[in-house]
């Protein structure tokens, strides 16, 4: 308690996946667009350019990974849950333990791969937030942690 | 096992038919307009059918009663719904009558919970007297009220006719005036292109502008004419431990609150309310109150001291003539003229590649025209309110001033917030500032931007909230360990539902 941790590394892999099928699912869309525009409309042949839009966001998102993760970082406090993440604009949540209704996980097939779950916070109001990529094991305490409420007395 | 009133299958039928025509209006004089006819009798009888069908199975299945400290309500024929509220969790007790249900004399009942958007229960329709006694009932059973006769005192707050009407024409009806534009828009312009096209281009430049004109002009007194159904008859009356609110003199609303729910406080006023001295107060629980809105009024177009001492009496120790106001970090200002900006250069390129597309460039230029207009008053009101828009952080809450036009001074107990978020875009880290939303159940109060060391202070006073409240919990738990306390609450209410039955 009180220990500043992140992630797991390996969430970039799951983060990574998520980027290529996001992205790839667009460039697909985009070059299927240039096609038909070039071939039944007769559009001009750099059209075609228009492909390199989500190619690049895709390499662009692929190098801020990186960053993404170092700058994510969780920590439960004796009455709070802290949770900061982001880099052009830096965003710190902090829940109160006591409000927090119930705490759910969600992991798709990569993240089962390496034994990653994003952890879902939920207070009576909202989601208030989700930790990605912990290791069930961990997640598992962390869930009894946030949901057995504040811990100092 | 109680049942609806009859008339659940017209009044629920009616509005759906009202939702249908309203809806139709926009096409019907765009059709005229273009001279192109519609045939909708179809479509028509479908809705009518369907949903007269929905509203006869609605009457027919639904029950509903008070049974062992719950609110008990069945429901559905093929798919069944079976719901439990446990009264404890009850926030309000609301009962409206719109003009058909008055008609009728028949009422809807929404009980609502913190349970969430769609989790709460809407009663509709019961006999009034039934409706009335059910509420009571309710009030009783979940100790909202005492069970003895009801007192006939005199009401806290009454709003008489002549403060009604100067609060309906110095209300701000703006949001009316916007929604109301993208209905008439359409179908006025579409009218007066077909004029215009007979005039010469100068009287056709006239003929748009005062079109625009009469639409916002009528649109605010429509406005006027709605603040003034809508809150006639308003009166708010204490009771033992709620106060009850009821107002309309078309539609009726009766709301039930219990103090001790509050989450979220608000004091508005518009610009000529508070050359009068003026101000409404408004407050706000975890639930919402079903169509009558997020927030109940308290008090409207009262003395601004006295909208102050209500404040106070909801949220101790909140003494807004004499806060510590601090003031928005100048960033907030900044970044408030980039997005003006940027909008408007969103505007003039959409505007200027429409009028090549050659639509109709001068009811064109007049609706950009128009949120350009809107977007620098926004701009010009904040600046105004410069000097005014800041937060105080007091022992007991967090409290926001903004706004010029329309004022409000939003509150939230320090005790009642949830989580608190605290954000950073990476150019404001060289000015130390911050952008601060606090939220509760269901509201949220944000406070612009705001340095660093005052978010830091905000989350101390917050964590130290928590804190004493955890050890007071211990000590309760350490002085009750059998929890005698909690069996003996949950007896008397057991004692109370059955009282009630």
């Amino acid at each position: 308690m009180d220990e500043i941790e992140r992630p797991d590394k390996n969430v970039l892999y799951v983060w990574r996946a998520e980027v290529l099928i996001t992205w790839g699912i667009l460039t697909a869309v985009a070059l299927g667009i240039a096609l038909f525009a070039t071939l039944t409309l007769a559009a001009p042949a750099w059209f075609f350019a228009m492909v390199a839009v989500p190619v690049c966001f895709a390499i662009l998102s692929l190098f801020l990974l990186r960053l993404r993760w170092e700058r994510w970082t969780f920590q439960i406090t004796p009455y709070t849950l802290e949770m900061s993440h982001g880099w052009l604009i830096r965003h710190r949540r902090i829940v109160s333990r006591n409000r927090i209704q119930h705490v759910d996980f969600e992991s798709g097939p990569i993240g089962r791969k390496f034994d990653l779950v994003h952890v879902v916070v939920h207070t009576a109001g909202a989601t208030v937030g989700t930790i990605p990529g912990v290791k069930s094991e961990r997640a598992e305490r962390l869930r009894t942690e946030l949901m057995s409420g504040p811990k100092a007395l | 096992m109680r049942r609806l009133h009859p008339a659940t299958v017209i009044v629920v039928i009616l509005p759906k038919l009202r939702e249908a025509v309203q809806a139709a209006v926009p096409v019907l004089v765009g059709s005229l307009a273009s001279n192109h006819s519609v045939n909708g009798e179809w479509i028509g009888i479908g809705i009518g059918g369907l949903t007269g069908f929905f509203a006869i199975g609605a009457y027919w299945t639904t029950r509903f009663d008070i049974e062992d400290n719950h609110v008990v309500h069945r429901t559905g024929w093929v798919f069944r719904k079976d719901r439990r509220i446990p009264l404890e969790q009850i926030q309000n007790v609301n009962l409206r009558q719109n003009l058909l249900e008055r008609l009728f004399r028949v009422a809807t009942v929404d009980v609502e919970t913190a349970m969430g958007k769609g989790r709460d229960l809407k009663l509709s329709v019961m006999g009034f007297s039934a409706a009335e006694q059910f509420r009571e009932e309710l009030l009783v059973a979940s100790h909202l009220e005492s069970s003895g006769p009801a007192k006939a005192e005199e009401p806290l707050v009454r709003l008489n006719l002549h403060d009604l009407t100067l609060g309906a024409f110095t209300e701000n009806h703006l949001g009316q005036v916007i929604a109301l534009q993208f209905i008439l828009w359409g179908p006025v312009i579409g009218l007066v292109t077909k004029l215009a096209d007979r005039l010469p281009p100068d009287l056709s430049a006239a003929a748009y502008a005062g079109a625009a004109f009469l639409m916002i002009l009528g649109s605010w007194l429509w406005g006027v004419a709605s603040y003034f159904l809508k809150y006639g008859g308003f009166e708010v009356r204490s009771g033992e431990h709620a106060f009850r609110i009821s107002y309309g003199l078309l539609n009726k609303v009766q709301l039930v609150i219990r103090p001790q729910r509050i989450e979220y406080l608000q004091v508005m006023a518009t610009l000529p309310q508070r050359w009068m001295g003026r101000a409404s107060f408004h407050v706000g629980t975890a639930s919402s109150f079903g169509e009558a809105g997020v927030l109940a009024p308290v008090a409207l177009f009262v003395d601004r001291d006295r909208a102050y001492q209500s404040a106070a009496g909801v949220i101790s120790n909140l003494d807004i003539a004499h806060l510590n106001w601090r003031p928005f970090e100048p960033i907030f200002y900044r970044a408030a003229v980039a997005r003006a900006l940027m909008w408007l250069a969103v505007f003039y390129g959409i505007g200027t590649l429409l009028s090549r597309a050659h639509m109709p460039s001068i009811a064109l230029w007049i609706g950009f025209g128009l949120l350009a207009f809107l977007i620098l008053l926004n701009l010009l009101g904040l600046f105004l309110s410069k000097a005014e828009n800041g937060f105080a952080i007091t022992d007991d809450a967090l409290v926001v001033r903004r706004g010029y036009f329309h004022q409000r001074i939003s509150a939230m107990p320090i005790a009642r917030m949830e989580n608190v978020a605290i954000n950073q875009p990476f150019w404001w880290k060289p000015y130390r500032a911050v952008s601060l939303t606090a939220q509760a159940m269901k509201h949220r109060i944000s406070a612009g931007a705001v340095s660093d060391k005052a978010a830091e202070e905000l989350r101390q006073r917050w964590v130290e909230k928590i804190e004493s409240r955890e050890r007071l919990k211990a000590v309760e738990v350490s002085l009750d360990p059998i929890g005698f306390a909690g069996n003996a609450k949950e007896e008397s209410q057991t004692i109370a539902g059955d009282a009630t039955n």
